[in-house]
Parts: structure tokens; C-alpha cells; sequence
């Protein structure tokens, strides 16, 4: 049984275990799930009130027409609630000063392969639930659509990429719990980076240029900016090539950062008791 | 209440403080660190109406100036209730972990005690900043003297109706967990609905919608209608109506809170 193909199937089942787990957890809190989307659908409406008064007096912010911004709002909040989950620093660290990792190290279980399937999960989860909603969305704001198959095999990419951004990046966060007494401060300053650099307040591109060009380089922006800009036709050919590049190397960086900060974490790391 | 009774919870509220601020300080990197990230969160919302204010002259008849105050009322009251009540976590807290009996047993008026179970110091900091807002909006305002005492007056009077306001909603708000024990959602929904407060309620042209807002979910009484003081001038139906609608539902709060309590079955006995 225990051939190396064997070990290697066993190796990628309890990961399929842990996902399936997540997912079932999550489809026990629906309830948490839906009241999210009520939230964030009280949030747009609050917004779509402040842009409705901003465009009848004549307004115009940026390039945007009034249903393009409520559309891009629509979309950004969609991403926010699939793929922006913030939860994940405050159960690494949590995990860390508890003293629970330790259970994973003596397991023949990688803590990282542990998270990204809760991760994945929970995505999936959320995706299934929200999947009627698009749809409704999708057909009565078609208009609004702008993709093409290229386009949308690049939506693909750049979506997983954002989530799996958008998963290190608080991973990392909870990470620091090897490194500091309290990771409450970090994590709270990292969900408002987060929050506002991800374009889920204002689009990016009508922010003033100098901190628009310093945003396009971070990686926030593919949380949740840069694949509703694809849906809403923004990018050419070449610029989507830069943001796939620009998201896959910020993934490769910031796995790589916390492979370090995790080995680098264990060395120091005592626990007593457990 | 006699003056003694009074005497002690304001003792029991300072020890609150003070365990509060030690809790923070075994840490106070990560104190420092929080402070930081109100200061941004407010500097953000700011950021947020300039960018949107670079496009417009103003917002339903409220200048860049005008809406400053809105957010630095919200500012004050949304600081107060952190630093008195954090938000009532210790409703959900204590039903949560099934230890809401401990506090019950003390011989302390049970909603008190609850309400200031935690206290978050670092949150002192969004009052400092919404009075350096106050202030640079105020800057732009040319009043005489006796103009500002009366503005101001009924300004703080407004702030404080609205921290009642506020605090009797949160209050009913997490009362729900002692029937519902994963009324989570809900709090998501009370939070996204009490950021609304940040802008000017007259964004909301409806006429149903301004009538929600100002009546059944009073979200204008929290950072629109004190701004409205300083801004527009004071206006003393406003005021009243203000100051009943506070007493009112705190009234109901402190109802809801009892029959929550009477539906709340232990988790811990």
C-alpha cells in the first residue's frame, strides 16, 4: 500500500479531506455566508446612493459612467465576498499561541497544505453559493460585460491568483505570531491595506496618479480591482499579460516569504505542555 | 439611584479602564501598532471624500467641509462607544463561551456590568482625531463668538443623544444572541449598516429611505444631524426630537435586554 505512488495519493487525500471539511463547515454557517452578502449589498447601496447624487448633478468620476460604477462596485464586492478572507491571520496566529501548530508538526501534514485547503474550501463554498446570483447579475447587467474567451481565460488566471494573493497575505500576517506577543495591531492595519488598495472603496484608477502608479506595482489590486476591470473591458492584450506576470510573481514572492518566515518562525518557536 | 450607587459604578467603570489599559500594555507593540490602525482607518475615510470631492463642488448640498463634520461626529460617538462599551462584545462574549452567569450574579445592574465587560483603550485615538477634524472643518466656518457657544451647545448635546442611540441599538442588536447563540450575521449586517453613518444621510433622496434612516434605523442621528448643528445651524425640533428618540430606545433596549435574558438558558450549568 505504502508504494510511492501510495504514499503520494494519501498525501494529496487528506488535503481533499480537509477541503471537503472546510467546505461542509462553511455550509453549516450559511446563515454567517448570507448575512455577508446582506451587508455588503447594504454597503453598495449606500454607495450607489452617494455616486446617484454625485452623477445627477452632473458629475462625472472619471471614466465612469453611473452604471459602469455601480457595476465595478457589484463586482468588487462579489470578489470581496468569494475570495477576500481576512480570517485566516487571526487562526494562524491563534493556532501559534495556543500551541496547536505543534500537533501539525509531529503529523505527516504540512501546516501550509493545511490552510491553503481550508482556504480553498471555504472559495469553493462561497463560489456555489453565490453562482445563482451572478448568474442573475450576469444576465440583467450583460450590457456591462466586456469578455471575450481570451479575456475571460485571463479573468480566470488573475482571479485564483488574487485569491491565493489575497490568502499569503494574511497567512503572513499570521505568521508574525512567531515573531511578536500580539498580531491584533498588524492584522487590523493589514485589513485596511487590504480594504482600500484592493479598489473595493474607490477604484484605482481615479485615485490621484502618484499613489495610483505606487498601488500598481503591490499586489492588492488583484484581489479584487483588476478582475473586475477585466469583466468591465479596461485592459488591452498587453496589459493583461503585465497583470498575469506582475500577480505570478507577487504569488512566487510572497510564498516564498512565507516559507521563510515559517521556518524561520519554528526555529525559535517553544511550547510547552502540549 | 442614590449618590453612592452612582459613586460605585463610576469606580467600577475606571477599574475597567484601568485593567483594560494594563491588558494592552503587557503588549505594547502591538498597542502602538492599533492606535496606528484607528488613526488610518479615519484617515482613509477622509482620503476616501477628498478623491471623491476632486470630482465635485458638493455632495447634496453638503461642501467638503460640511461633510468633515459628519465623519468626525461619527468619529466622537463611534469612539465613545469603543471606549465604553466596545461595540457590547460582552454580550456575545459571555453568551458565546457560557459565561454570561458570572456576571449575572454580581450584585451590579446586569446591562452596566455587561456593557463595560471589555473597554478598548487604543480607541481614544478616533475621539482625538475627530476633534483635529472638528477643527480643521470648524476653520472654514466664520461664526461669531455667541453663534459657536449655541452651535456648539447643541452639538454636544446631539453627540451625546446619538452615542445613546447608538448604544441602545448595539445593545438590542446583541441581545439577540441570548435567543439566537449564532446572531453573528447579524452584527455583520448592524456594522455595515452603521458605517452609512459616515456620509450625509441627505444622500438618500427617497423619501422612504430618508424616513428609514432617520426614524426606524436612526443611523442620521449618528453623525448627519449633529454635523447639521454646526453646519446648517441649531435647530431645537431636531433637538427634541433627538433627545426623545434617545430616551425612547433606550428605554426598549433596557427591555429587550431583560426578556433576552429571561429566554437565556445557560451553556455552563
Amino acid at each position: 500500500m505504502m508504494t510511492d505512488s501510495g504514499t503520494q495519493s494519501f498525501g494529496l487525500t487528506k488535503y481533499w479531506i480537509i477541503l471537503k471539511n472546510s467546505a461542509q463547515s462553511n455550509l453549516v454557517y450559511r446563515f454567517d455566508v448570507i448575512s455577508g452578502l446582506v451587508a455588503e449589498g447594504l454597503n453598495l447601496v449606500i454607495f450607489s446612493f452617494l455616486w446617484l447624487s454625485i452623477y445627477r448633478q452632473g458629475n462625472q468620476i472619471g471614466s465612469y459612467s453611473l452604471g459602469g460604477l455601480i457595476f465595478y462596485f457589484i463586482l468588487t464586492r462579489f470578489f470581496a465576498l468569494i475570495i477576500a478572507y481576512t480570517d485566516i491571520s487571526r487562526t494562524v496566529s491563534d493556532e501559534i499561541y495556543e500551541g496547536k501548530i505543534v500537533n501539525y508538526m509531529l503529523k505527516p501534514l504540512s501546516y501550509f497544505g493545511r490552510m491553503i485547503s481550508i482556504n480553498i474550501g471555504r472559495v469553493a463554498v462561497r463560489l456555489l453559493m453565490f453562482f445563482p446570483l451572478i448568474a442573475v447579475a450576469a444576465y440583467f447587467l450583460r450590457s456591462n460585460f466586456h469578455l471575450t474567451i481570451n479575456s475571460t481565460f485571463f479573468l480566470i488566471l488573475i482571479a485564483i491568483a488574487g485569491s491565493l494573493i489575497n490568502f499569503l497575505f494574511f497567512y503572513l500576517m499570521g505568521l508574525f505570531a512567531f515573531f511578536l506577543d500580539g498580531t491584533a495591531g498588524i492584522s487590523y492595519l493589514g485589513w485596511l491595506a487590504m480594504t482600500f488598495f484592493s479598489g473595493r472603496m474607490v477604484p484605482l484608477d481615479i485615485l490621484p496618479r502618484s499613489l495610483g502608479r505606487v498601488l500598481d506595482y503591490l499586489p492588492f489590486k488583484f484581489v479584487s480591482y483588476v478582475p473586475a476591470q477585466i469583466i468591465l473591458g479596461k485592459f488591452n492584450q498587453v496589459e493583461l499579460l503585465a497583470n498575469l506576470a506582475l500577480s505570478l510573481a507577487w504569488l512566487a514572492a510572497l510564498w516564498l516569504l512565507a516559507r521563510a518566515l515559517y521556518n524561520a518562525g519554528l526555529k525559535r518557536y517553544e511550547s510547552y505542555g502540549i | 439611584m442614590n449618590h453612592m450607587a452612582y459613586n460605585r459604578y463610576i469606580r467600577i467603570y475606571l477599574q475597567k479602564v484601568k485593567i483594560s489599559i494594563m491588558s494592552r500594555m503587557v503588549n505594547p507593540a502591538n498597542f502602538f501598532v492599533l492606535l496606528f490602525g484607528v488613526v488610518a482607518q479615519a484617515y482613509i475615510s477622509i482620503y476616501f471624500l477628498k478623491v471623491v470631492y476632486g470630482y465635485v463642488e458638493n455632495i447634496s448640498g453638503w461642501s467638503y467641509e460640511q461633510a468633515l463634520l459628519v465623519i468626525a461626529s461619527f468619529l466622537f460617538i463611534e469612539g465613545l462607544i469603543w471606549i465604553t462599551t466596545a461595540y457590547l462584545s460582552g454580550v456575545r462574549n459571555n453568551v458565546r463561551n457560557g459565561t454570561l452567569d458570572t456576571q449575572l450574579i454580581k450584585p451590579v445592574d446586569s446591562q452596566f456590568l455587561i456593557s463595560v465587560w471589555r473597554i478598548d483603550p487604543e480607541d481614544v485615538m478616533r475621539i482625538v482625531v475627530a476633534f483635529i477634524i472638528f477643527l480643521q472643518a470648524a476653520g472654514h466656518f466664520h461664526y461669531s463668538f455667541a453663534d459657536w457657544v449655541v452651535r456648539t451647545f447643541f452639538y454636544a448635546i446631539l453627540i451625546f443623544d446619538g452615542y445613546v442611540i447608538f448604544y441602545s441599538i448595539a445593545l438590542m442588536i446583541n441581545s439577540l444572541y441570548c435567543w439566537f447563540t449564532e446572531a453573528g450575521g447579524m452584527h455583520m449586517i448592524f456594522e455595515s449598516v452603521i458605517r452609512m453613518s459616515q456620509y450625509p444621510t441627505d444622500i438618500f433622496n427617497q423619501s422612504m429611505v430618508k424616513y428609514l434612516f432617520s426614524s426606524l434605523v436612526p443611523i442620521a442621528f449618528i453623525g448627519t444631524i449633529p454635523a447639521k448643528a454646526i453646519a446648517f445651524g441649531p435647530r431645537f425640533d431636531l433637538m427634541i426630537y433627538a433627545n426623545l428618540l434617545a430616551f425612547l430606545l433606550f428605554i426598549i433596549s433596557r427591555r429587550v435586554w431583560h426578556a433576552g435574558l429571561r429566554a437565556y438558558s445557560s451553556a455552563s450549568s
